[in-house]
């Protein structure tokens, strides 16, 4: 016992370096590309504040409120599109602000100004112009924390056109205008500038909104499969006015699909 | 306030900076990450002692984490810098060794001195953050380019910051 206390003594500053890496490179792996839980709360909203009162002092004309007026009404307007069309999956829409966005990491981040006081909760959808930006997965009071479809931990339901096969949406680092979609049959006949659509089958989004268009590029072959790559329709660099879509009825077919799950065989 | 104690403030100061206004201060498509809280490292003490070093750097980095949502990644990285600076400490002291008056810094011990140590400790850093960012082996080049490139570029401009912000450029 006293020789492992001789010891611990000795080679103190690598027992502590040891333990303080193991702390971080716990959290590291324990929260890298997908940061949920409490403290991401507290920062969320600590930041959220700061940056909204830097993007005030920056703010230099009204033009940001009128933006914010039309955010708004657009958001009912989609929802009243919707309605009247009678799609099977109804949305409801609000207009968000982005205040903060990465795009140069391999887990990039969207930070927008509205939280579980304005109705925001995990899962819901974003879209920028009917164009598919991310999702939520967690949100404070006031700011909600989401991944956008360039964070490299997360795949996508797609859709090749609006009949097409479903495939997966993959986006591996580096360019923020490109991404991969996988497993689709080697069969399918693709184009370049053909539409990729969601699926609505991860149930963030309503089925056929736009997620990008196949690139220019030679599509890669993987046994029965292709990978093929696609250009994003959103400019990530460029985002700042989005909206947070909920889709109705949602809590209804979570407790079903999860019913079913529980008494499946 | 006695100078020791002046010391550690102005080590704050630049991780304050940093998470208030540059916590997105990443240029040239992400080849260029200007780590600000770095240069409060930097100018700890030399006679800082190593458990002290790593305590504190396991700070700045949780703080920085914390800040930017990256769980871990600055912290493991500002720990790893923190315990070989006493290395690189040593491996660059004058043959007479440091007097107690020096300070890391650029009007204490020269501008060569400054630029070699910072060169080295944020090589460390970087290629161990981008490294642990990057993730996937085929990344890893390109993660030794940009934390190359990254190092090169935030020496200069410490540099440049600290020779802007020297007081009494002949104390040595």
């Amino acid at each position: 016992m006293r020789n492992l206390w001789n010891l611990l003594v000795r080679y103190h500053i690598a027992v502590v370096f040891v333990i303080l890496q193991g702390i971080a490179l716990t959290w590291f792996i324990g929260s890298h590309g997908y940061p949920r839980g409490r403290w991401v709360q507290l920062s969320l909203e600590w930041q959220g504040e700061w940056n909204q009162r830097l993007s005030q002092w920056q703010r230099l004309s009204d033009l940001d409120d009128l933006n914010r007026e039309l955010l708004a009404e657009n958001a009912v307007l989609r929802a009243d599109l919707h309605s009247a069309r009678g799609d099977a999956i109804q949305s409801a829409y609000q207009g968000a602000e982005v205040i903060r966005c990465t795009w140069k990491s391999t887990s990039n981040q969207i930070i927008l100004n509205k939280g579980t006081k304005h109705g925001v909760r995990t899962g819901q959808g974003i879209l920028q112009a009917n164009r598919i930006v991310g999702r939520v997965i967690e949100a404070s009071e006031n700011y909600a924390l989401a991944l956008p479809l360039i964070n490299s931990s997360i795949e996508w339901s797609v859709r090749i056109g609006a009949t097409g096969p479903v495939a997966r949406l993959v986006w591996e680092g580096g360019d923020v205008s490109r991404a991969m979609i996988y497993d689709v049959p080697r069969s399918t006949l693709i184009s370049p500038g053909d539409s990729i659509l969601s699926s609505g089958f991860q149930g963030y989004f309503s089925p056929g909104l736009l997620v990008g268009s196949v690139a220019n590029e030679a599509p890669l072959f993987d046994g029965q499969f292709l990978n093929v790559p696609i250009s994003l329709a959103v400019d990530f660099r460029a985002i700042r006015y989005v909206q947070i879509t909920a889709i109705q009825g949602q809590a209804e077919i979570d407790t079903l699909s999860n019913r079913r799950g529980h008494n499946a065989p | 306030m006695n100078k020791r104690l002046l010391s550690y403030v102005r080590v704050l100061v630049p991780l304050m900076l940093h998470v208030l206004f540059f916590q997105y201060a990443t240029f040239a498509s992400g080849w260029w990450f200007f780590g600000l809280h770095l240069l409060g490292l930097l100018l700890m003490p030399l006679q800082s002692p190593p458990i002290m070093l790593l305590l504190i750097a396991a700070a700045f980095g949780s703080v920085v984490d914390a800040a930017n949502y990256e769980g871990g990644l600055f912290m493991s990285s500002c720990v790893f810098m923190a315990l070989l600076m006493p290395a690189i400490n040593r491996l660059l002291a004058p043959r007479e060794g440091y007097e107690v008056t020096d300070q890391p810094t650029v009007s204490s011990m020269g501008a060569q001195w400054f630029t070699i140590r910072c060169l080295l400790l944020l090589s460390i850093h970087h290629l161990w953050m981008f490294g642990l960012e990057a993730g996937r082996y085929d990344l890893i080049p390109q993660a030794i380019g940009k934390a190359l490139a990254s190092s090169l570029l935030s020496t200069g401009a410490f540099l440049v910051i600290l020779l802007l912000t020297r007081r009494n450029p002949n104390t040595r």
